[in-house]
This record gives structure tokens, C-alpha cells and sequence, in this order.
């Protein structure tokens, strides 16, 4: 577990080669180490970059010549004083001034210790916690486009809207209750249905505009698929630009499924060889075909290639390609006399004819599914935040329920409350009393 | 007899808090004096002519489970019975009595009369003495001290008591009684601090004064029902009427164009008032839009020519009151018997008290009704209740009790005083529970019977009473389980929102007592399913609640923890986890520290 009580250093940009280095102090004692490893007196002003040289603080050589920013608390990312010491590139150099630092107090961060600072000193919920927790761990740029989003908070913003709007509705339920009809003014039940049922319908829409964390393993997947020798390893080889896969002229010579990554247009995309759908006794190569299947399902692209006739493996297989975009292909135009129509591509993998309209083909594909993706998803949530989200979306509906069968708004708030004890386990939770102090605010009551 | 004195209880003051902790401890067969100011005075309504209502009649009931008389002495003074919120889920359902300001506290006097282990002493409590942080004496306003081991104050709005009328004020306690004036002094030499509230009471009119004809008639239920369990049945009284009328525009301007005569808004009354009962220039200038606002008309006593004001509630001077209200048809010619007034008072903040009512600084001394921000007759009582039964238990050295906040009303309200900071005068609401289907006006008498009988309480009458329910009720339920309608079993059949109990069990004839457990099985089933979701909600927080913080947990030596946070634990000291997170301004970051710091030094697992 964490403890807070001390100074924590890390290098804040990834380690390697680079032009500037950026490490990162955040403590109580960021000014006293400041004077330590820059030997001045001085104190460094708040929010002021300052440039001096960086002592080793045994023999007081000097290390560097650096820019050191100091945020004074709780003005910084941690809520906590901060000091950010931006080094010359190189890891002797970083190394050394990260082990003067140590020297005068400051011990290495443990993963994640920074971020846990900045929640518990309430510079961040939770929602924008996990955000930064995988951005961190994004390993390509559509996540982090999206874990960007939850960071600077528009997920929040989105479900505290939804989450003020069910505040204010049980506000006005509790409202109810609590003073007499004859003091203020009553609402229908229906329009507590319809209310409820709008909030259902935002937080439903809200999950569905979001890229959740299973759908984003990360890149877009293309799996080559058709029948035994129809060319697929052959494809593969083509298109990673490495001989990973085997090529023979038996059939069945892919058993397990082969995967790379591969640039294509603007994206990683993982290009996967499978093997050669046909009717078998052979347990392993039914195994391997069993895998193929797997494999389509998780593509967003399947190429399916055939000697002559892709289509015919495509109807015979038709159920399995719903919702996918598929490329057909027919290959050894070399040998075999076809040419490219309908839509069916024909290419020689051997000659390389027509590769490179497939290719084209399959890159503006790419760029298309990623950019379909940026538009219809506005952020990224991870396993815990979907099922509490889930969660609120059945918990809103059995409220609603409730209040249709009984007609009684006690019992109605009491699933309502559930439902609030979720969105507080979401993002930043509200102090008690809120309610009642909003029913003084918003209301006339009294005798 | 210097023993005996040692062992003593003092009370000071017979308001609604006083009355019933002097009763919880002569029932626990201890000795304690009630002190207060006007022996003609005890058990008195200050303010309006009213038990119960909503949120407040459960704390009446739960008084009434803990032995107490609220309830008893409502039923016998009551005008008009009305059971609010009908309309509603059960849960909120609340009976209100209009009562009989004369008679009410007649039957109480007469009650405490009786006791023989209550003395009652008319007289002032000027300041305690301690000695090692506890309460040796009492001195008297005139000149006599009284050793007593404990103390319990209940002094109402009477401390440095300040009332408001227009722009003349003068000290009292209620309007025609002196305030108390070195009780206070006493509080802050023994470094308890103090805070300064408001509350207000509408004008008294002149009933022929009144044109009643354009009055609207508000009668009480076709069917009374009354507050105890130990007022026979049937009950039956004679309900009278209450009338309503409306404020218009001319009396808004009237109030809008003389705002400042009223201290509040002039600035001169430093206190904080309730905004759940603004005073009508409150409502007027913060709600514009309104053009109109309701006012009852509510008799004091049987045949009273002076009628209670209900929702005019005011500081402003006598005659803008006055004027405004002749705008209004039904007061063309209104006279007041006595005009509204606002009254200042200092309170003792009481998150300076444990949840049994004891000071947290001075032991033996405890605090109950308005001197710890409340307000409400129903909130008095229910304090004065739990400061006896401790009172008591203090000086036969026995353990101390607490309430817990989702078995009771009681317990919400020590609770929500002990853990937050006051910002107007405290009253109960249902919101204010986090369990509302199970603290129930119908299922009180199950969920603190265990209390009254650990705590002793109960008269022997009264628990032959409560005995005679609880059997109904195991009857009751053992017919349900025996029963079937076609192949359900009934107990799942009456889960139907439309399913009525007695339409399969019938009451044994003549039983009063078996109708109304009928209606409690009924609703307890009917809930069931809700309130095991609502106890399961809350087991996290049941789970903290039992974790307890040692004495000698140090806040400032935790890591990570605010500055903020340390000096509002430091100032609260909670007894448990659970208590800590309820503190105003406590994030549940705070909360997780605190339970690792727990398990690291005390080894205590939250
Ligand atoms: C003007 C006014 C308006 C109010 N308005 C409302 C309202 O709108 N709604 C509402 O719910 N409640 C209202 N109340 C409050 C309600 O009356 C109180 O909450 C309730 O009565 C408090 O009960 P208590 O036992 O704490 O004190 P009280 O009933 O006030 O009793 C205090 C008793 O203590 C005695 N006493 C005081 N000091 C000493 C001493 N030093 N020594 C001996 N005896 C002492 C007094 O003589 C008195 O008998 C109002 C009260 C007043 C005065
Ligand atoms: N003439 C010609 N031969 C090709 C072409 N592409 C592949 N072949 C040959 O076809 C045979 C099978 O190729 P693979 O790429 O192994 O086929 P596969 O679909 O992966 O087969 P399995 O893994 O057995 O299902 C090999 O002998 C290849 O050399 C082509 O375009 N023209
Ligand atoms: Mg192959």
C-alpha cells in the first residue's frame, strides 16, 4: 500500500533516447531537496521555471543544466508541492540526478503513486484516475485519444450530468414526502416514469458511446481465411513482408493460427493466417480450423481467398461474416484464368499481380473502421466502470418498476438510493445531506 | 443521605427533553430533581398546538416504545387526529394531534407529580461545579448547592434568551419567562463551546376577531387513531376543525415594503433560523414568483378564543404584521391576542457529546432537547429519553446505551447531532434515514423492544401491553404461514401491491390491538423484499459502524490525511469508523486511510 508521508521521484518520460528527460518530485520537502541539489539558498518561486545547474551531493560535481518548475500545493498534479526538473536526454544523467534526489530524502514512486497522490488530495476522481492509469498503458493511439477524454473529464461530465439529474428528481420525490401536499407542489407519478426512463436511456447511451476496454485489446484484427492450399500463408508472407508463415504445397500445412503486426494506412492492424477450412478427420487440423473460427468472430476484417471462386466459401460460411467487412480474393491468376470483377479481387501471390490494389483496398478499409470507431465512441471505460454503469441502468429500471406496480415513492427512492450509492462508487461521491439541502434550496416549504 | 445525594440526578428544566428523561429515570428506580424555572410551566408547548406530524410522530411512537408519555399525553389532549400522507407509501404515513395546550401539560404535571423517586424544584440552575471532569454539584439562583452526580440540561430556548419583535427586543425565555442567564457562563468556564440559533412563532388572534365564513374547513380523519400503545381502545374523541387560508399579493407587498422592520433581514439577529419553517418574510422575499402561501388556523384549547397562526411565522414589528394581514379577507378585522416573535438562543453544539448525550469533557453531564440545536417538541422528547436512560445508567456505574441510526428514528437524530455540524435549528425528516421502509411508525414497538427492555423502562403495565401486541403479532404470523390462497403461500400472495391481509385473516373479534397488528404483518410483508435490498445496501456501512477507533488514535500522525480532515476528527473524536464517515466533510479517501492506519498499528480489520 501507499504511504504519504514522504517524497516520491520518478522519471516521468519514457526511458531511452531522447532530447530532454522530465523527473518528477512531489512531497513535503520539495523545497528543501530544491536547495539541496541546485546548493542555493534561495527559495524557488511557485509556477516559475527556473534554470540551474544539478550537484551530485557527494562529491558536488555538477550533473546538469536543467529547468526546474516548482508547483506549490495544491496547485499541481498531485496536489501536493511538485517540482518538475527537466535534464538533458541521456539515462547517466537522469540516473544521477534521480540518485541525488534519493540522497536528500526522496524515495522512487511505485507505479501509479503519483496519480493515487493527485486522488487522494482530490485533484482527480476516480473515472479520470482509471483514465490515466491506461493511458499510461495505451498501447496505440486510438486508446489513448479516448483515455485522453476521460482524463480532462468529459466522461465525468457526462455522468454527472446524469447523475445531478437523478439528484434532482429524488430531491423532489423526497420533497414530497416530507412536506404536505397543501405547502408545495405535486408531481404526477408518470412524470416520474418518464423522468426515470429518460435517465435510463442517457446512461444506456453513454455505455453504448463508449469504446469499453475488452473491445479495445487494442488493434483492428485481419484474418485470412479459406481453404487448404488456397494461398493464405503465401498472403500473409506477402503482406508482413517476413516468410514467418510456412508454404507448401500440402494441404493442411497451417495448424495453429499465425499473427503480426503490420502498418497499414494510418494503423497497427494484426494480421492473422489461419488454417484451411475443409471437412477433416485429422484432430489436430479440427482444432486448428476450430481456431479459425474463434478468429473470425474477433476480426473486424476478413480476407478470404480461394484459388477461383472466393465467393463460394463465403456463401458457404455466409452466417459468420455478419457484421464484418470481408475482401474476396481470388489468388494464382498466374495459373489459374481470372480476373478481378464484382468486387473479387484477383491477385497472383507468386507474380504479386494485383497486390497492390489490394492493398490499397484493405489500408483505406483500415483507416475507415478506426475512423468509424473515433466517431461513434466518445470515451473509454474500463470492465469495472461498464458493469457499474450496468448496474445503474437495472437498478434505474427496477425503481421505475417499482413505482409503476405500487404506486408508493418510498419504496421507488429506496432502489433510488441503490442507484446513487453506484454513481458515488463511479466518480467522486457527494456529501451527505446533499438532498435535504437541495430540497431548502430549490423549494418554498414550511408551515 | 450524603450517599444518597451522591447517587443523584439533577434536571434542569421541565420542558419536553426534561420531562422525559425525569421519567425514564424514576422508571429505572433512581432519584433525580427536576429543577425548573415555573413549576406551572412543565411539559408546556412553546410554540404551536401540535404532536407529531410528518417525521415527527415516529420519534412520538418510538418514545412511546421507550415508556415515554409524549404520546400518551397527546391522545389525551387531542383536538383533531389526522393521519398525513395517506396518499404516500406507509412508511411516511404520521399522525398529528392538534392538542389542547391546557390540558396537555396538566397530564404530564400530574404524572411527574406522581413519581415518587422525581422531585421537582422550582428554581434556577446557575452554573455545576466538577471535580477530575466530573459533576460534583449544582449551584442554585438562590444561593443553595446541590451535590449530584449528574446533570442534565434541557433548557429549551432559555439561555441568554433574546426576543424579537419589529426593531424592539428584550431578554426572555419564551414570551412572559425570564431567560436563564449563568448557565452558559458555567458551559464556556468548563471550555464547552456554545453557538447562537433563532426560531420564531406566529401571532395569536383574536377568534371572533376572525370571519370564519370565507375560511376553508381542514377537518381531522372520519376515523381517529391515536399515538400509544397504552391509550385504550377504541379511541375516541370529539375532532374539531382547523381552517386554512392564503396570503395574497397586497399582503406580500405589504411584507416586501416593510422587510426591514424585521431583524433578520436588517442583520440585527445573529443566529441561524430553520429554513424547513421560514418565516413568512422569508418565504415572500424568497419565492416572488408565489403569489399566494397557505395559513391554518389552529385552536389553542378546546373553546380557545385565541387561534394559532400556522405559516406566518414572523420578526417583523406588530403593526406591518398586523396590516398585512388584513389584506387578507377572512382578517379584514383581525386583533392579535399576541403578535409573532423571533427568539435568540444559544445552543451547545453537539458533536461536544458522545451518542449517549454525555459530554465527551465532563462526565455526568448531559445535554437533551433544543440546547443541542434541535427543534421540535417530538426532537426534545426523543433526547430526553436517551439522556435519562443514561443519566441513570452513569451512576450505577453501568455501561452506557446508544441507538443505532438504522433501527431508529432516535438513533438517526444522535446520529446526525453528534457527527455533523448545526447549521440551523435540526428537525426530523424521513429523508434524513437511510432505511425509511424499516423505520416504520407500525413496527416501532418490534424494533425497540429490546432497548426499552435493556434499558428497563417500561412500566409493568406498559409491557404487559407491548407483550400483548408482540403475541398478536407471532400469531398473526403463524396464521400466515399455515395459509394458502389456491397453490401461493399467502405470505408471497400478499407481496401483490393489491392483496389486503384481512381479506385471508380476519382480527379476533373485538381486538383493537389485533387490527392494527394486522396492519403491521401486513406492511412488514409487503416490504420485505425492499427492505432486504435496503439492509444489504447497507451493510458496508453496518460493517464500519462496528469498528471502533481507540481512545489513543492519534489522526495527526496519520499520512495523507488533510489538515481540514484531522481538525474536524479531532474536534468530533468519533467512536467508530462508521461514524467518522458521516462527519460533514469526511471523503471516503479520509475513511480508507483511517482503516489502514487501523489495521497497521491497532490491528483492527475495518
Ligand atoms: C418562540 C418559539 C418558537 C418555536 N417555534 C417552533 C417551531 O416552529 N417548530 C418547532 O418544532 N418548535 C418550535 N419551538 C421549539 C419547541 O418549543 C422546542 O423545540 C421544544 O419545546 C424544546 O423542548 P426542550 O425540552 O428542549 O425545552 P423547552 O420546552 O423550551 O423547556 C425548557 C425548560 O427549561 C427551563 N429552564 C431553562 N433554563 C433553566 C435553568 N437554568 N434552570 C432551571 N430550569 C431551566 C424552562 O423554564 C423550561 O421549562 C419554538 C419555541 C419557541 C420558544
Ligand atoms: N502458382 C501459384 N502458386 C501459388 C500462389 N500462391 C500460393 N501458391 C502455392 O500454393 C501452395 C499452397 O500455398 P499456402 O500459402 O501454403 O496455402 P495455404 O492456404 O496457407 O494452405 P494451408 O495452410 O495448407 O491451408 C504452395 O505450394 C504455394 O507455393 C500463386 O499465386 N501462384
Ligand atoms: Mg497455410
Amino acid at each position: 500500500m501507499y504511504v504519504f508521508n514522504d517524497d516520491i521521484v520518478a522519471l516521468a518520460t519514457l526511458p531511452g533516447k531522447s532530447a530532454l528527460n522530465v523527473i518528477r518530485v512531489s512531497g513535503k520537502n520539495v523545497i528543501k531537496i530544491y536547495r539541496a541539489i541546485t546548493l542555493s539558498s534561495k527559495k524557488p518561486r511557485a509556477n516559475f521555471a527556473h534554470v540551474s545547474c544539478i550537484y551530485n551531493q557527494s562529491d558536488k560535481k555538477q550533473i546538469d543544466y536543467s529547468l526546474l518548475t516548482y508547483f506549490k500545493a495544491p496547485k499541481s498534479y498531485t496536489g501536493e508541492d511538485v517540482l518538475e526538473i527537466s535534464t538533458h536526454g541521456g539515462n547517466i544523467i537522469v540516473k544521477q540526478v534521480i540518485e541525488s534526489l534519493i540522497s536528500k530524502g526522496a524515495r522512487q514512486a511505485l507505479p501509479g503513486e503519483f496519480t493515487y497522490r493527485a486522488y487522494i488530495n482530490g485533484k482527480i476522481d476516480l473515472l479520470q484516475a482509471e483514465g490515466i492509469a491506461a493511458i499510461v498503458e495505451a498501447n496505440n493511439n486510438i486508446d489513448s485519444y479516448y483515455h485522453l477524454n476521460t482524463i480532462n473529464g468529459t466522461l465525468t461530465k457526462e455522468v454527472q450530468k446524469n447523475k445531478d439529474s437523478l439528484m434532482s428528481l429524488m430531491t423532489v420525490a423526497e420533497h414530497e414526502l416530507d412536506f404536505l401536499d397543501s405547502e408545495i407542489e405535486k408531481k404526477e407519478l408518470q412524470e416520474y416514469n418518464k423522468s426515470l426512463n429518460k435517465l435510463y436511456l442517457h446512461t444506456k447511451k453513454i455505455i453504448k458511446k463508449s469504446l469499453s476496454s475488452e473491445q479495445q485489446s487494442g488493434n483492428l484484427q485481419v484474418a485470412i481465411i479459406g481453404r487448404p492450399n488456397a494461398g493464405k500463408s503465401s498472403l500473409f508472407n506477402l503482406l508482413t513482408g517476413h516468410q514467418k508463415s510456412i508454404i507448401t504445397n500440402i494441404k493442411g500445412t497451417t495448424r495453429d493460427p499465425v499473427e503480426s503486426n503490420i502498418d497499414i494506412g494510418n494503423h497497427e492492424v494484426k494480421i492473422i493466417d489461419t488454417a484451411g477450412l475443409r471437412t477433416t478427420k485429422d484432430v489436430v487440423e479440427i482444432k486448428g480450423i476450430e481456431k479459425t473460427f474463434a478468429h473470425i468472430e474477433e476480426a473486424q476484417i476478413i480476407i478470404i481467398i480461394d484459388e477461383k471462386n472466393a465467393s463460394q466459401t463465403y456463401l458457404a460460411n455466409k452466417n459468420k461474416f455478419k457484421q464484418k467487412s470481408v475482401i474476396l480474393v481470388n489468388n494464382k491468376n498466374d495459373i489459374n484464368n481470372h480476373k478481378q470483377k464484382n468486387g473479387v479481387f484477383s491477385i497472383s501471390c507468386k507474380k504479386k499481380n494485383g497486390f497492390n490494389s489490394l492493398l490499397t483496398h484493405l489500408s483505406t478499409l483500415c483507416n475507415q473502421k478506426v475512423d468509424r470507431v473515433y466517431k461513434e465512441s466518445s470515451f473509454s471505460i474500463n470492465v469495472r466502470q461498464k458493469s457499474l454503469l450496468q448496474k445503474i441502468c437495472r437498478g434505474i429500471n427496477k425503481a421505475n418498476k417499482g413505482l409503476e406496480t405500487t404506486g408508493d415513492l418510498t419504496i421507488c427512492l429506496s432502489s433510488l438510493y441503490g442507484v446513487l450509492d453506484l454513481y458515488n462508487e463511479l466518480i467522486r461521491p457527494d456529501a451527505k445531506n446533499k438532498i435535504i439541502n437541495e430540497i431548502f434550496k430549490g423549494f418554498c416549504v414550511g408551515k | 443521605m450524603l450517599e444518597n445525594n451522591k447517587k443523584k440526578i439533577v434536571i434542569a428544566g421541565g420542558g419536553h427533553a426534561g420531562v422525559e428523561a425525569a421519567l425514564a429515570i424514576a422508571r429505572t428506580k433512581q432519584k433525580c430533581v427536576l429543577v425548573t424555572m415555573d413549576s406551572g410551566a412543565i411539559g408546556r408547548l412553546s410554540c404551536n398546538p401540535a404532536i407529531g406530524g410528518l417525521g415527527k410522530s415516529h420519534l412520538v411512537k418510538e418514545v412511546d416504545a421507550l415508556g415515554g408519555i409524549m404520546g400518551a399525553a397527546a391522545d389525551q389532549s387531542s383536538l383533531q387526529m389526522k393521519t398525513l400522507n395517506k396518499t404516500k407509501g406507509r412508511a411516511v404515513w404520521a399522525l398529528r394531534a392538534q392538542v389542547d395546550k391546557k390540558k396537555y401539560p396538566a397530564f404530564v404535571s400530574k404524572i411527574i407529580k406522581k413519581e415518587k423517586y422525581i422531585s421537582i424544584l422550582e428554581g434556577e440552575v446557575l452554573s455545576f461545579n466538577t471535580k477530575n471532569e466530573k459533576i460534583v454539584s449544582v449551584n442554585l439562583k438562590e444561593g443553595s448547592t446541590l451535590s449530584c452526580s449528574s446533570l442534565i440540561i434541557t433548557s429549551g430556548t432559555f439561555l441568554n434568551g433574546l426576543i424579537h419583535i419589529g426593531e424592539r427586543s428584550f431578554s426572555a425565555g419564551r414570551m412572559g419567562e425570564a431567560p436563564s442567564r449563568g448557565l452558559s457562563e458555567s458551559l464556556l468556564n468548563h471550555d464547552i463551546k456554545l453557538g447562537r440559533l433563532k426560531t420564531g412563532t406566529p401571532p395569536r388572534l383574536v377568534r371572533d376577531s376572525i370571519n370564519w365564513s370565507v375560511a376553508v374547513e381542514a377537518p381531522g380523519d372520519e376515523i381517529p387513531s391515536c399515538f400509544s400503545l397504552y391509550t385504550s381502545r377504541p379511541y375516541k374523541i370529539k375532532q374539531e376543525s382547523c381552517f386554512l387560508v392564503n396570503t395574497n399579493q397586497n399582503t406580500h407587498n405589504i411584507i416586501n415594503n416593510n422587510i426591514e422592520s424585521s431583524p433578520m433581514f436588517s442583520g440585527k439577529i445573529s443566529g441561524v433560523g430553520p429554513r424547513y419553517c421560514p418565516s413568512i418574510e422569508d418565504k415572500v422575499f424568497r419565492f416572488s414568483e408565489r403569489s399566494s402561501h397557505p395559513l391554518f388556523l389552529e385552536p389553542e384549547w378546546k373553546n380557545s378564543h385565541q387561534i394559532y397562526l400556522n405559516g406566518f411565522s414572523t420578526s417583523l414589528s406588530e403593526k406591518v404584521q398586523l396590516k398585512a394581514l388584513r389584506q387578507i379577507e377572512a382578517f379584514k378585522s383581525v386583533e392579535f391576542v399576541r403578535p409573532g416573535y423571533a427568539i435568540e438562543y444559544d445552543y451547545c453544539p453537539p458533536y461536544q457529546l458522545s451518542p449517549s448525550l454525555m459530554s465527551k469533557k465532563i462526565s455526568g453531564l448531559f445535554c437533551a432537547g433544543q440546547i443541542n440545536g434541535t427543534s421540535g417538541y417530538e426532537e426534545a422528547a426523543a433526547q430526553g429519553v436517551v439522556a435519562g436512560i443514561n443519566a441513570s445508567l452513569y451512576i450505577q456505574k453501568k455501561d452506557l446505551v446508544s441507538f443505532d441510526r438504522q433501527n431508529s428514528y432516535i438513533g438517526v437524530l444522535i446520529d446526525d447531532l453528534t457527527t455533523s455540524p448545526i447549521e440551523e435549528p435540526y428537525r426530523m425528516f424521513t429523508s434524513r434515514a437511510e432505511n425509511r421502509l424499516y423505520l416504520r411508525a407500525d413496527n416501532v414497538y418490534e424494533r425497540l423492544y429490546n432497548s426499552a427492555l435493556g434499558a428497563d423502562v417500561l412500566l409493568s403495565s406498559q409491557l404487559r401491553i407491548q407483550k400483548k401486541f408482540h403475541k398478536a403479532l407471532s400469531d398473526i404470523y403463524n396464521k400466515i404461514k399455515k395459509t394458502r390462497v389456491g397453490n401461493t403461500p399467502l405470505e408471497k400472495f400478499l407481496k401483490r401491491p393489491e392483496v389486503k391481509i384481512l381479506d385471508h385473516i380476519g382480527p379476533n373479534k373485538g381486538s383493537l390491538i389485533d387490527a392494527e397488528a394486522l396492519f403491521s404483518a401486513e406492511t412488514s410483508i409487503k416490504y420485505s423484499g425492499y427492505i432486504k435490498n435496503e439492509k444489504e445496501r447497507l451493510l458496508k456501512t453496518r460493517r464500519l459502524e462496528l469498528v471502533r477507533i481507540p481512545k489513543e488514535f492519534d489522526y495527526k500522525k496519520i499520512p495523507g490525511l488533510s489538515n481540514e480532515s484531522k481538525e474536524l476528527l479531532i474536534t468530533v473524536l468519533p467512536e467508530t469508523v462508521g461514524q467518522a464517515s458521516r462527519i460533514a466533510g469526511i471523503r471516503p479517501t479520509d475513511i480508507a486511510l483511517i482503516g489502514i492506519y487501523l489495521n497497521n498499528k491497532f490491528h483492527v480489520k475495518p
